[in-house]
């Protein structure tokens, strides 16, 4: 079997606080393999930002560090190299997109001079060259008039736009993994079609893997191939994306599904919240961080904290009382 | 007198925001935040209000308490006009309508506690600060939005983001207003606790028989909690039915490419379905398309070979008639595509 692009294992990382100590992500797992798309979904709080900050040595290094854990990509490990060495990955055969692009882009540089300057500092190219590629990045990535654009500064462009202008920045070295986080939050649905089109066409062209973080299930769904649902800093169910969507077992996962409200069934007369709400990270219940908000939830999982495992084929679930029944689906398709 | 039908009458609303205007500088252009807006909320009726950023969504709902002052048009609360009243005449009218606002970090004073947050509106309404059976009207107000009544001598900033639009919803309630402006109550919220807050709003309008206007963003939240909705573009409503006839058969090209536009979580459906993807972005309000402010992205006007009246003349509300009331869109082909 062939070596995956990235595989991260058991993967920690704490931050100091003036409360202490603050394990955000708590034992993560998951590989992706070339040219394959995976989405870390969770809440605010549940560490999916964070650990794909800490991939490629972004974490701010004062109050944050990864405790436990390897990051190989390619086989190489990417945990505990040099910043130097962290440089040239990063930009370079990793990228990442970020949420909002009005902050994440330079409002005194214009367009072209933010994307040249990154491709400069990975290939050997003059000025010139460089612009030439910007301004075919911007046409990759279907911005109009790029040859105008790419001379403009981010205010000039609106939210769908900056977000293009992003994505050609991070396509600029020919990354072979994508970390794309949130990369539609900020923007309205009719622009995230567009934008969601445009990274799922590139991804296919250019044969990247792609790592989407996102809170929104339904936006996983059309595009990525596996699925990781992360709360309280550790994954608690990994599968493919179809099959977790229709068949979750997790209550937390079953639970997320139920209280969203969706336009793809009829409209039912209540939703189902979970109840209460996500646990304090300083101060996550010792067994199953979800069990006080579980319905299925024992003694058991107060007190014992529940891995991954493979309860059905190509199915990972930490969970004492998986649902492991398709008639949960049929419930929710009611 | 008998009570009028329509809790709020809004017709031909207008606002509209100065650019460059100084202390001796006229305006030169105005962005058009609303323009030519009419619509109808009756008692105990939920209506929903949606559309992109920009369309001017939350400004409709800012003029109807007169934080942004219209331009042009009518408001009637419970048959009285809104617009033009000297602000010291607003109070019995601010009482029949409350606000409950997107942030509830912000829209609460960290420094006074929940008691002084709630007791405050009733203060200022002259009402009594116990119930007529002696009960202490803020802990009724918290038990009503499901918080613990001991929770009043609490700061905010010792709640969740849920449990803070709880006390932002209370604080609405206390004044027993008649209907309620949501505007975005729940998009700064946890997914899995977004569905309380939805449910809380559910059953007070059950219970207390209030009017929502709920302006948000999320199609599916609006289908869920709307009798009726109202879709924006640019400044104008495009498209008002019942929530199930709008959904059900979107009529303008605009709400068709919205709905189509919602991904849902489920990868079959997902891959399957046709989207309408809309090309271009929201034109700017301070440079208002002519004729039909969607014309510049239509994909019904590209359709039929970009027929001229688009560009050229604004359409008219059309009614058709359904079971569930009457469907109003504003486009010249949505019902006769030839």
């Amino acid at each position: 079997m062939s070596e995956p692009l990235l595989e991260v294992r058991d993967l920690r990382v704490e931050f100091n606080s003036s409360q202490g100590h603050v394990s955000a992500v708590r034992g993560l797992s998951y590989t992706v393999n070339e040219g394959e798309s995976m989405a870390l979904v969770g809440e605010s709080g549940s560490g999916k930002s964070v650990s794909a900050l800490a991939l490629i040595g972004l974490l701010p290094k004062r109050t944050s560090k990864i405790t436990a854990g390897s990051v190989k990509f390619r086989g190489k490990e990417l945990v505990g190299l040099s910043e130097k060495e962290l440089q040239k990955i990063r930009g370079g055969s990793i990228s990442m997109i970020f949420q909002d692009p009005l902050s994440s882009l330079n409002p005194v540089l214009t367009v072209g001079q933010q994307i040249t300057e990154q491709i400069r500092a990975h290939e050997k190219v003059d000025k010139k060259q460089a612009l030439n590629r910007a301004v075919e990045l911007l046409d990759l990535v279907g911005i109009p008039s790029a040859k105008e654009r790419v001379l403009q500064y981010p205010h000039q462009l609106s939210g769908g736009m900056r977000q293009r202008a992003m994505i050609a920045m991070a396509l600029s070295s020919k990354p072979s993994l994508l970390l794309a986080d949130e990369p539609t939050t900020a923007l309205d649905v009719t622009i995230q079609a567009q934008i969601l089109e445009l990274l799922a066409n590139l991804q296919k062209e250019l044969k990247m893997s792609l790592i989407l973080i996102t809170h929104d299930l339904g936006v996983v769904a059309g595009f990525t191939e596996k699925l990781t649902v992360m709360y309280s800093g550790n994954a608690v169910e990994q599968g493919r994306t179809a099959d977790l969507l229709a068949n979750p077992q997790h209550p937390y996962t079953s639970g997320l599904l139920r209280s969203i409200p969706r336009l793809d069934r009829p409209r039912t007369s209540e939703l189902k919240p979970i109840p209460g709400m996500a646990p304090d990270m300083s101060r996550i219940p010792v067994g199953c961080a979800f069990a006080p908000r579980c319905e299925l939830a024992t003694d058991k999982c107060a007190n014992e904290k529940p891995l991954l495992e493979e309860i059905l084929r190509g199915r990972q679930v930490a969970c004492w009382h998986p649902q492991n029944n398709s008639s949960t689906h049929e419930s929710l398709a009611r | 007198m008998s009570k009028k039908e329509n809790i709020l009458v809004v017709d031909k609303l207008s606002v509209r925001f100065p650019i460059g205007a100084g202390l001796l500088k006229r305006a030169k252009k105005y962005v058009r935040a609303v323009n030519d807006v009419s619509f109808t909320i009756s008692r105990g009726e939920t209506l929903g209000l949606v559309g992109e950023s920009g369309s001017g969504k939350t400004t409709v709902g800012r003029a109807i308490v007169r934080v942004n002052d219209p331009h042009q048009g009518s408001i009637l609360i419970d048959g009285s006009e809104v617009v033009g009243v000297k602000p010291g005449q607003m109070r019995p009218l601010r009482r029949k309508v409350q606000m409950v606002f997107q942030d509830p970090y912000s829209s609460l004073d960290p420094r006074q506690t929940i008691r002084h947050i709630l007791t405050e509106p009733l203060k200022t309404h002259n009402l009594p600060l116990k119930t007529a059976d002696g009960k202490d009207r803020v802990e009724e107000l918290l038990t009503l939005v499901g918080l613990d009544p001991k929770f009043a001598t609490r700061y905010p900033h010792q709640f969740s983001g849920g449990q803070r639009q709880r006390i932002g919803i209370a604080r609405a309630l206390a004044v027993e207003p008649e209907l309620i402006i949501c505007d975005e109550p729940i998009s700064a919220l946890d997914v899995s606790v977004q569905a309380q807050v939805v449910n809380l709003l559910e059953s007070l309008k059950k219970s207390l028989g209030i009017a929502f206007l709920f302006i948000a963003h999320d199609l599916a939240v609006v289908r869920h909690i709307s009798d009726r909705v109202a879709v924006m573009y640019l400044g104008g409503i495009v498209e008002i039915a019942s929530s199930n006839e709008l959904y059900e058969n979107p009529k303008h090209p605009y709400t068709q490419a919205l709905l189509s536009a919602v991904p849902v979580p489920d990868s079959d459906v997902e891959k399957n379905r046709k989207r309408i993807i809309l090309t271009g972005d929201i034109p700017s309000p301070t440079n208002m398309p002519t004729g039909c402010a969607f014309h510049t992205r239509c994909p019904l006007r590209a359709k039929l070979g970009n027929p001229e009246i688009c560009s050229t003349t604004k359409p008219e509300f059309q009614n058709v008639p359904t079971q569930d009331g009457v469907h109003q869109v504003s486009c010249h082909f949505a019902l006769d595509p030839k």
